[in-house]
């Protein structure tokens, strides 16, 4: 941990934009996991955590957060886990490119803040003609 | 409540209740001004018609369109109870012009939705002088 | 030379693009009842969208991100979701306003029945956003828009005395059978419709969306200085026809096709076909711009993808947004609603807003981790923008109490 960078952890990371491996915007940081380190006393962000209910948690909703992060694990149950044990918690090491926006090493898929992405995709815009064409430029 | 003020106000202007003369006459006003509006515009689009500078869609919809709102205005009017009998003469005055005035514009509008465009400055003709009297009523109120 | 034509029509796109259903609604309203005399304050409105979008354009051309994006993260969550959330509401107002301007245009050229065509319109609304490409959208609806010049051609046709015309603009005052709160009312009313907080979500989303880099900031400058101006001209016009036409016959404008007839009685058969074609392609590109910014103001705070530049399959999100506000706003115009109030208050409220949409985009344009370090706000931009942010804070202040007052302007 001695060799991290010293960020102002509120203004520098929290509420930024995320993207993936891929580059694909995959939600915001909606909330930060801090651990303190018990002999000298510093503070560490440990990760960054995003995906449904954690900012309404954050801002004080913490039964509407609650409730939120509920019924999205029960709408996507987790059949296909992927490279994350906790899918709204990104281990701050995997945090690329720390700028205007933070790059991560995961995939948008592997992360909550896109589960409601892919349900709008299954449920709504598969059934519409016309919705993998790329406007031609 | 932003929301609900803006939402309530947008679908139709509400008439409150008319307590004293002053109040009544100035509710008598803004009616007299609406309909002076009303019947100013379906003048205008007759003569524009007539010279063959507007079309039949345009001149029918918009002639419609101040029909329906000059009935909304007679109707609001009419929903007013005036608090006095000095109120009561100035509602009989109104009402009188504001009948008048849709007699006359449902004439034109009916004369429109036939075709006759042509003709149709002669059919609004007696509108000048239902806009005479509204401006002279106006007068009367200062 | 292909980059003259582009720049030309970029230009050209931003004069079409400047008059929507608030401005044609708002102008011709106060021609009617105030002549002349609020004229100054679409001059003065127009200098603000100038300095706002410029910087708001150079924000996106700089850090590849549109200005209600960095709102969260600059202003933070909370002021950021209430913002969002104003902003959503008010864009919905205009949105629907939009829809039920196409629809009287169509019904006003065809009779058909206005409530039969909202629905129709709304469909193609969402076809557009659905499948036609970013910039040939823009283009048409913008160039098209550029009918509306036949108002200019109306005043020129009633031939007014041009002295009394342009010293009755520049010595405003109030009319005497009106009270100064119903002239701030209206003057407020402009001052909305000509800075509606939707052009900015849209035109710094856009340009993400044109891929705009540094190279593209020239143009970015000529678009607006020359296009918004030109589109002011164009709303003055519309001012002046309600002014010399309308006024002298005491009508109060209350419907859309109250706002064109002033060109048919000047212009004939022909104008009249040119302004509903105009007023058509104005509210149409602007229905468009207010569906895509519902999308785009919330899916930027969430941080969703976004955009119609991939597939809708690339921002599933954001384009369920755009169809379910775009279904809502037929939904709430299918109500019965009076288009034209509808206008009315999504303009005022828009001018109660805009120091919510202004003001980050004023802190974001200082500061050089997104600018870098050349192309940060001047010292004199900066004096301006300041100047500008404390009208819009007294503008948003004034503006219930007056709506109260005013009983909303009657």
């Amino acid at each position: 941990m001695t060799d991290g960078r010293v960020l102002h952890a509120t203004l520098d990371l929290l509420d930024r934009q995320l993207l993936d491996r891929d580059g694909v915007l995959c939600g915001n940081v909606d909330d930060l996991e801090i651990q303190r380190d018990d002999t000298t006393g510093e503070m560490f962000v440990t990760a960054l955590l995003t995906g449904p209910g954690i900012l309404a948690y954050r801002l004080g909703a913490r039964r509407l957060g609650r409730w939120t992060q509920r019924a999205n694990r029960r709408l996507h149950d987790d059949d296909a886990p992927g490279a994350l044990t906790d899918r709204t918690r990104i281990p701050i090491e995997l945090a690329q490119q720390i700028g205007p926006s933070i790059s991560v090493a995961v995939g948008a898929d592997d992360l909550a803040s896109h589960d409601a992405e892919r349900w709008a995709l299954a449920h709504i815009i598969d059934h519409i003609p016309g919705n993998a064409s790329r406007a031609p430029q | 409540m932003v929301v609900a003020l803006a939402l309530s106000a947008c679908t139709r202007h509400q008439v409150g209740p008319a307590r004293t003369f002053d109040d009544y006459e100035r509710k008598s006003r803004t009616t007299a001004e609406d309909a002076l509006s009303s019947v100013e515009t379906v003048q205008l689009l007759a003569t524009t018609a007539a010279q063959g500078d507007a079309f039949g869609p345009y001149t029918n919809v918009s002639i419609s369109e101040q029909e329906d709102s000059l009935a909304d205005v007679v109707g609001d009017y009419g929903s007013i109870q005036p608090p006095d009998a000095h109120a009561d003469e100035l509602r009989a005055q109104l009402d009188a012009l504001l009948s008048s005035a849709t007699d006359h514009v449902a004439a034109v509008r009916i004369a429109a939705r036939r075709g006759t465009l042509a003709g149709l400055d002669q059919v609004a003709a007696p509108l000048a002088a239902d806009s005479d009297a509204l401006n002279a009523f106006l007068e009367s109120l200062k | 030379m292909k980059k003259v034509l582009g720049v030309a029509l970029g230009v050209l796109t931003a004069i079409g693009g400047f008059v929507d259903m608030g401005d044609l609604v708002a102008n011709a309203a106060t021609g009617a009842r105030f002549d002349m005399n609020l004229a100054w304050v679409v001059i003065v409105g127009v200098f603000g969208i100038i300095v706002y979008a410029e910087m708001s354009g150079r924000v996106a051309a700089l850090c590849g991100r549109p200005v209600f994006d960095l709102v969260r993260e600059r202003l933070g969550a909370r002021f950021g979701m209430a913002n969002m959330l104003a902003s959503f509401f008010i864009n919905f107002l205009t949105l629907t306003a939009e829809i039920a301007g196409v629809a009287l245009a169509i019904s006003l050229a065809s009779s058909v029945n206005y409530f039969f065509i909202i629905p129709v319109v709304a469909v193609l609304v969402w076809l557009v956003c659905w499948r036609m490409p970013f910039q040939l959208m823009e283009r048409v609806f913008g160039l098209l828009g550029l009918c509306l010049l036949v108002f200019a051609v109306a005043v020129w046709k009633i031939g007014p005395d041009w002295n009394t015309l342009f010293s009755a603009t520049a010595h405003p005052h109030v009319p005497g059978s009106e009270n100064v709160f119903t002239y701030a009312y209206f003057g407020i009313a402009l001052f909305g419709a000509a800075m509606t907080p939707y052009e900015v979500f849209f035109f710094s989303s856009g340009a993400v969306e044109d891929g705009w880099t540094k190279k593209d900031l020239g143009e970015n400058k000529i678009n607006v200085l020359i296009g918004f101006p030109l589109g002011a001209a164009l709303s003055l016009a519309i001012m002046a026809c309600a002014h010399l036409v309308l006024a002298p016959r005491h009508i109060i404008v209350e419907q859309l096709s109250q706002v064109a007839l002033p060109v048919a009685s000047a212009v004939g058969r022909l104008g009249l076909a040119i302004v509903l074609i105009g007023i058509f392609a104005a509210t149409f590109g602007a229905a468009l711009e207010t569906s895509l910014s519902a999308g785009y103001v919330v899916a930027q705070y969430l941080g969703w993808p976004w955009g119609k530049r991939g597939s809708p399959r690339e921002a599933t999100r954001f384009h369920v947004v755009v169809l379910m506000s775009i279904a809502a706003a037929a939904l709430f115009g299918l109500t019965g609603v009076d288009p034209v109030k509808v206008t009315e208050y999504s303009i005022v409220l828009s001018a109660a807003a805009l120091p919510l949409t202004y003001f980050p985009i004023l802190v974001i344009a200082n500061d050089p981790r997104y600018m870098g370090p050349d192309h940060t706000n001047g010292r004199f931009l900066n004096a301006i923008a300041t100047v500008y942010l404390v009208i819009l804070v007294v503008v948003a202040i004034a503006t219930i109490p007056l709506m109260i007052i005013t009983k909303g302007g009657s």
